[in-house]
């Protein structure tokens, strides 16, 4: 049976991948690869009862995590054009690098 | 007070994962990343008055059988709509909400896109903007259970408490 | 493991494979953003939740943790899919991103940037911006 709901979930993550190439603006695909993360930590889950390998569901709790992170990262770049803080880039000795991710920032919010 | 809170929740959970109930030494490492991550939430000022809210605990133990109960009705109308995509008649709409802290109002439109149908989209003062696949789940939700069992859980709120507070 | 706790685990796994399928065509079919989501949560609250559930039944509450971790997984799942799946709404809505209507009219309701007085986040990053280009400036 853990083979049959892994075969529903990959078929799943197959159209999830699908929508992602297809989907016409980004946040259909920012969609597909939420449900892609979700079903990946499912199919961990799966091949942890598959293999009967119990280390599988440690790595599926961090997933969850990572995804939820992942999503809300993108999510905010996407708004914001910009991952750090203000606090971040105007605080006194900035780094050459944030300023050069404002800068990069700057281009994409001119595109 | 909050910090106290965090940490044993934080050491409770690293019990539960790690499985270690014995080594002195490991019991003492894991001690002590459970404080490194108070500090740095510290740090981060995440600690303020919606840290870790213990006193609505056994509440929300008895609004969460219900809640599962109406993910389940609404997953299968959902379910019923992609099978015949005809049926969709999707509406965004304001809703009244009742709540007086932020945490209920969380609680509230954290519960209204946990239910399939429908997503909270932005919280404005006393109201939600709402997507709803039917148009008949706006009326459920203005029709106001699922905010009167919000508002429960919530209970009481202390001054400094109410939206907008910090 | 009896007979019946053997079907009725059988049982969650198999629905909710089908329920992750579901949000799967789902994701296909709907005709906007907005309604994709709701077929997506479809996959997020009962598709994860019966096989969790079923695989709770599996493995049974013992010293190995590892239905403890199992209903942690849950847990998690149904704490962060909501908050993901609203700000993934409103980055949508304040992108311009309008909802598809069954009859082609606009809907009742809806959301600009300009509507959201106090994002300060944002006013924030432009004073940034424009403090940022002038410091290279020199």
């Amino acid at each position: 049976m853990f083979t049959v709901a892994s075969l529903f979930v990959l078929a799943t993550m197959v159209l999830a991948l699908l929508r992602a190439v297809r989907g016409p603006t980004v946040y259909d695909r920012i969609v597909a690869v939420n449900v892609f993360g979700t079903m990946t930590v499912l199919l961990l889950v799966l091949i942890g009862f598959l293999t009967d390998r119990p280390e599988f569901e440690d790595i599926a709790l961090l997933y969850v995590l990572i995804n939820f992170v992942a999503i809300i990262a993108v999510l905010k770049f996407e708004l914001y054009s910009s991952l750090a803080g203000p606090r971040a880039a105007s605080a006194e000795g900035a780094t050459e690098k944030a300023r050069d991710e404002a800068a990069d920032g700057a281009g994409v919010d001119g595109r | 007070m909050h910090a106290v809170n965090l940490f044993v929740s934080l050491y409770a959970l690293w019990l539960l994962l790690s499985g270690h109930w014995s080594d002195p030494l490991l019991l003492g490492l894991g001690a002590a990343s459970a404080a490194l991550a108070v500090f740095v939430a510290w740090r981060m000022e995440g600690l303020d008055h919606e840290g870790v809210p213990v006193r609505i605990a056994l509440r929300t133990l008895a609004y969460w059988p219900w809640l599962l109960g109406q993910i389940v009705l609404s997953n299968l109308a959902v379910a019923r709509c992609v099978l015949d995509p005809g049926r969709i008649r999707p509406r965004m709409a304001w809703v009244p909400a009742s709540q007086k802290s932020d945490l209920g109002q969380v609680i509230y439109a954290n519960s209204i896109t946990l239910t399939p149908g429908t997503i909270a989209v932005h919280i404005d003062g006393g109201r939600i903007l709402v997507h709803a696949l039917e148009g008949a789940s706006i009326d459920d939700l203005r029709a106001g259970d699922m905010d009167r069992r919000c508002t429960r859980v919530e209970g009481d709120v202390g001054p400094g408490e109410t939206v907008g507070g910090t | 493991m009896t007979l019946a706790l053997e079907i009725l685990s059988w049982a969650c796994i198999v629905v909710g494979g089908a329920f992750c399928l579901l949000s799967g065509i789902g994701l296909m079919r709907m005709p906007d953003v907005f309604t994709r989501m709701h077929a997506a949560s479809l996959g997020d609250t009962l598709g994860a939740g019966l096989i969790i559930l079923g695989l709770v039944f599996q493995a049974g509450l013992g010293a190995d943790l590892v239905g403890v971790k199992l209903l942690l997984i849950l847990v998690f799942l149904l704490f962060t899919a909501p908050v993901a799946t609203h700000a993934l709404s409103k980055a949508a809505l304040l992108d311009g991103q309008r909802p598809w209507t069954a009859d082609g009219q606009p809907p009742e309701a809806t959301l600009e940037r300009g509507d959201i007085a106090d994002d300060d986040f944002l006013e924030e990053i432009r004073k940034d911006r424009a403090g940022g280009g002038a410091g290279r400036a020199d």
